[in-house]
């Protein structure tokens, strides 16, 4: 269910190998005070310019995980109708706005696997964990987020890169990242230590 | 807290690949630990660092013009979860079936629910030593009140304890009172602290 059967890690490489500490020369659209004109006054432009970046890729994300594209597409569509509904929850100070999207799709999908599952179980939904507060010495701005983000993944080596995809969307528990990878689970491990502590180090003043 | 999820168990957490019953142990040893939310947080960024590089695949034609439309129409209210005292965010909004007593002073919970998942609540009375075992699959444990010891150290409220591998341990209960975990593993072949509570519960 969680296999990236598919998952090509060389075509999943970020293609913009910023310049650090800061990447800034692209030019995107601020989605974070899109979501803001969402929330505030119901902007259906605005929603359409998140609709046609963020739908299209949580579709491909799904369609990577194994979903078919039927569902994905049907799942797309809610995470989208999810962020209308939500936008008002979205705080620029505790995640960028492609995390807070990639949450709201990766809680949708965990649910419909539940119910497809589970029927008649009562598990919480993931979305509804406590909000609790990070420990943040400083907040950053959130397209200053997805930046830094971007610039530190840009820092690891290829090995490094495919090591934290597979173990970002591959089951743990049944061995698919050994497998997927190739490498023996004691060289995933250490690989992905080091790529989080370049990341953590990277990321160090990051809530 | 002193024992936490690895770093790889954090960064399968935030991208959706943890077994849910196992989510929930993470879930449960979250709520206590700012410093492995710390992680989880920076793991969900890179979560949507890897969306925004992902390449678009076409939605389909109408389906702006879809989620347009529903936006327009009323959501129903949600309904409230009742929420057992005595459990920690999120178990205590789970539904567990009735405590069973298992022998050796244990006491087993099932968290209801369906397919491998086998999870649940385990609680022990003090100076209790559970039998030798080793583990084959992967479990979690997540204690929520007291505490136990094994070779690799004492476990207290919060702490997540983590065993695959062939991983051998002999758990003793400690402390003044009795210790309650919360327990998770997935599949059907397991030998570890849960495969020593099912053959209590089959049996
Ligand atoms: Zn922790």
């Amino acid at each position: 269910m969680n296999a990236l059967g598919n998952l090509d890690v060389r075509r999943l490489t970020p293609h913009r190998p910023g310049a650090w500490p800061f990447a800034m020369t692209v030019s995107a659209p601020d989605f974070a005070a899109l979501i803001r004109s969402v929330a505030q006054h119901a902007d259906q432009e605005a929603f359409a310019t998140l609709f046609r970046h963020f739908a299209p890729r949580v579709k491909t994300m799904l369609m990577r995980g194994g979903a078919p594209a039927v569902s994905a597409e049907e799942l797309a569509q809610e995470t989208l109708l999810a962020v209308w509904r939500k936008a008002a929850q979205f705080d620029p100070e505790k995640a960028g706005a492609s995390t807070w999207i990639f949450t709201i799709a990766r809680n949708l999908r965990i649910d419909v696997l539940r119910r497809e599952r589970h029927p008649d179980t009562l598990l919480p939904d993931p979305s509804g964990e406590p909000a609790q507060p990070l420990q943040a010495d400083h907040v950053l701005a959130a397209g200053e987020r997805d930046e830094r983000v971007r610039a530190a993944m840009a820092m690891l080596s290829p090995e490094q890169a495919a090591v934290v995809r597979a173990a970002f969307f591959l089951d743990k528990a049944h061995g698919e990242i050994e497998r997927h990878l190739g490498i023996p689970l004691g060289t995933v491990k250490s690989r992905l230590r080091l790529a989080l502590s370049k990341l953590r180090a990277a990321l160090e003043d990051f809530a | 807290m002193q024992h936490h999820p690895t770093e790889a168990t954090l960064v399968a957490y935030a991208g959706g690949a943890l077994p849910e019953a196992m989510g929930l142990v993470v879930a449960t040893h979250l709520f206590g630990c700012p410093a492995c939310r710390h992680v989880k947080a920076m793991a969900e960024a890179v979560g949507g660092s890897f969306l925004n590089d992902f390449p678009p695949t076409a939605m389909d034609d109408d389906a702006l013009a879809l989620v347009l439309a529903r936006t327009e129409r009323p959501v129903a209210p949600a309904v409230p979860i009742p929420r057992s005292p005595g459990l920690p965010p999120p178990l205590d909004v789970c539904t567990f079936g009735p405590w069973r007593r298992i022998g050796l002073g244990l006491r087993w919970r099932p968290l209801v629910t369906g397919g491998s998942i086998l999870a649940g609540l385990l609680e022990g009375m003090p100076g209790k030593v559970l039998p030798a075992h080793s583990h084959t699959g992967m479990e979690m444990t997540c204690v929520i009140v007291g505490s136990f010891t094994d070779h690799d150290g004492r476990y207290r409220a919060g702490d997540l304890v983590e065993v695959e591998g062939t991983h051998q341990h002999r758990p003793t209960i400690d402390g003044d009172g009795p210790c309650l975990c919360f327990i998770a593993t997935e599949g059907v072949r397991f030998r570890g602290l849960l495969g020593f509570a099912q053959r209590w519960i089959i049996d």
